[in-house]
């Protein structure tokens, strides 16, 4: 499984796209320091509300190609065929395609965290800083995992389309539901959809300078860790099952 | 079974191309056995269901109905660590060398194995056999076809495999090409390796093989000795040739 998550990571990296993609994050981060430098009183406020939104969107972005394009690039290209007459279980190979997208989405977070973290001027902030990271990290997994679910029965671009509204409807929950509320027709449906299907992202969107300066709230940061995990595991899993029967034609 | 390394019964494929589409029986009625240690030839047109036979043997896609029993009443991934296989026009990671492609197969492979054998000593083993030894440390994107066809051979047998399932080794290749290839799987032939090789070249499958199959419109035709079915002419063309005469006679196909 090693050597699996290992292949897909070299392969990944040497990708075009993916270094487009990394250089094109570290220049919106980079821009964050330019556009806070661009104010007296709110510099922090400024570098850090831009930079987080910046590194969320790129590992999001990664995430949602990388985990709906990798399976059909390995079956298009037949390579998966002998990967899956070797002893392995077919759930390992789902395993290794979320290994390595954990890995590259670690290594991304790691080196834009380090240069967002160096625009930082007051070292208290940290800390939630890092917090923030890695809850951006693992939000970004969460749709890596559905973006794999999503491959598994439909093909790459609208697999790829479904999860990147996955992610938008996610930070959107309260939204809709206003405007549900608003539109006073029956909404109980549409409701239940919103509060069981769909991971409550906007309940921890920490990718902000308010939030960053405060005192962790360990039942906050305990709730989001257990939520994530849920919707991560429940992913993964279906992915597994659906994918035990997948017909590689 | 305890002789066949393989026994297929009654195997029924069908696929839908679109799911308001009536399904296509690509398989109907396959019923065959692959005798331990020999090397088995599965001829038939394009379109018959030689690649969809291979690809339920190896279960990359399920069938209908029908049953695959492997020797010694193995379950499928018992059976799969005794397995090589090299697939119809072979893509590989390309970003690797011939030598790290093997390694990859190789940890891949079942613990045993890995436990009793040294990978280097395979590797400079399996690599010596398909002549690829100098090109060892070369990327994969750097290699021919018929380089990429042996190192798909050599990730074949990395493993020591009971039995190698073939699809197609020698098509595109060229002459030259042809004839190493051939003379790699005669070496393997004589190691005792069960093998299942699916081909439209006669002449190759005359030369290599001791039984065979043949597979026509999702029907097993012919399962046996490959002697017995030329046993009246003088090569496998020719009795091919009269076998599919006498099917046009029979079923007007």
């Amino acid at each position: 499984m090693n050597k699996l998550i290992y292949i897909n990571t070299q392969e990944w990296i040497r990708l075009k796209f993916f270094q487009i993609i990394i250089f094109i994050s570290f220049v919106f981060v980079c821009f964050s320091y330019l556009l806070g430098s661009l104010s007296f009183t709110e510099q922090q406020r400024l570098v850090i509300d831009f930079g987080l939104a910046g590194i969320e969107l790129a590992l999001v972005f990664i995430a949602a190609f990388f985990s709906t394009h990798s399976l059909h690039r390995d079956i298009d290209r037949k390579t998966i065929l002998v990967l899956l007459a070797r002893p392995i279980q077919r759930w390992k190979l789902i395993v290794g395609y979320f290994g390595s997208l954990a890995l590259l989405n670690l290594i991304t977070t790691i080196a834009l965290g380090l240069t967002l973290g160096s625009f930082l001027k007051e070292s208290r902030h940290v800390v939630m800083f890092v917090v923030a990271l890695f809850f951006i990290y693992i939000k970004s997994l969460i749709i890596g995992a559905f973006g794999l679910f999503a491959s598994v029965v439909a093909r790459p671009m609208f697999a790829f389309v479904l999860s990147l509204t996955y992610w938008l409807v996610s930070y959107s929950i309260e939204d809709i539901k206003f405007f549900l509320k608003k539109s006073q027709a029956d909404n109980t449906v549409l409701n239940m959809l919103l509060d069981n299907f769909f991971p409550q992202f906007y309940k921890y969107n920490w990718k902000t300078f308010g939030f960053v300066k405060t005192i962790p709230n360990l039942s906050d940061l305990s709730w989001a860790s257990v939520h994530s995990l849920f919707w991560l595991t429940l992913f993964l899993m279906f992915s597994m099952v659906i994918f035990r029967r997948k017909e590689i034609v | 079974m305890s002789h066949n390394i393989i026994e297929i019964n009654n195997l029924k494929k069908s696929f839908k191309s679109d799911f308001y589409k009536k399904p296509t029986l690509s398989l109907k009625n396959i019923s065959f056995v692959i005798p331990k240690g020999k090397f088995v030839g599965l001829i038939g047109p394009n379109g018959a269901g030689k690649t969809t036979t291979i690809k339920c043997l190896l279960e990359f896609i399920f069938p209908d109905s029908g049953e695959i029993k492997f020797h010694d009443n193995m379950t499928f991934v018992q059976f799969k660590k005794g397995v090589g296989y090299l697939p119809e026009r072979p893509f590989f990671q390309e970003f690797l060398t011939g030598q790290e492609f093997l390694k990859l197969h190789w940890d891949l492979s079942a613990d045993d194995v890995k436990k009793n054998h040294s990978f280097n000593d395979r590797a400079e083993k399996v690599l010596d056999m398909v002549k690829l030894s100098h090109a060892k440390d070369k990327k994969l994107k750097d290699y021919s076809k018929g380089m990429l066809q042996r190192i798909g051979i050599a990730q074949s047998i990395i493993a020591f495999p009971e039995f190698l399932i073939l699809d197609e080794p020698m098509s595109g290749l060229d002459p030259d090409g042809r004839i190493l290839i051939k003379d790699i799987l005669k070496d393997l032939k004589k190691e005792k390796i069960s093998v299942l090789m699916s081909s439209h070249l006669l002449e190759d499958i005359d030369e290599l093989c001791d039984d065979l199959i043949i597979i026509h419109q999702g029907e097993c035709l012919y399962n046996g000795s490959l002697p017995d079915f030329k046993k009246n002419y003088s090569n496998l063309s020719e009795a091919y040739k009269a076998f599919k005469g006498q099917l046009q006679v029979n079923y007007n196909v």
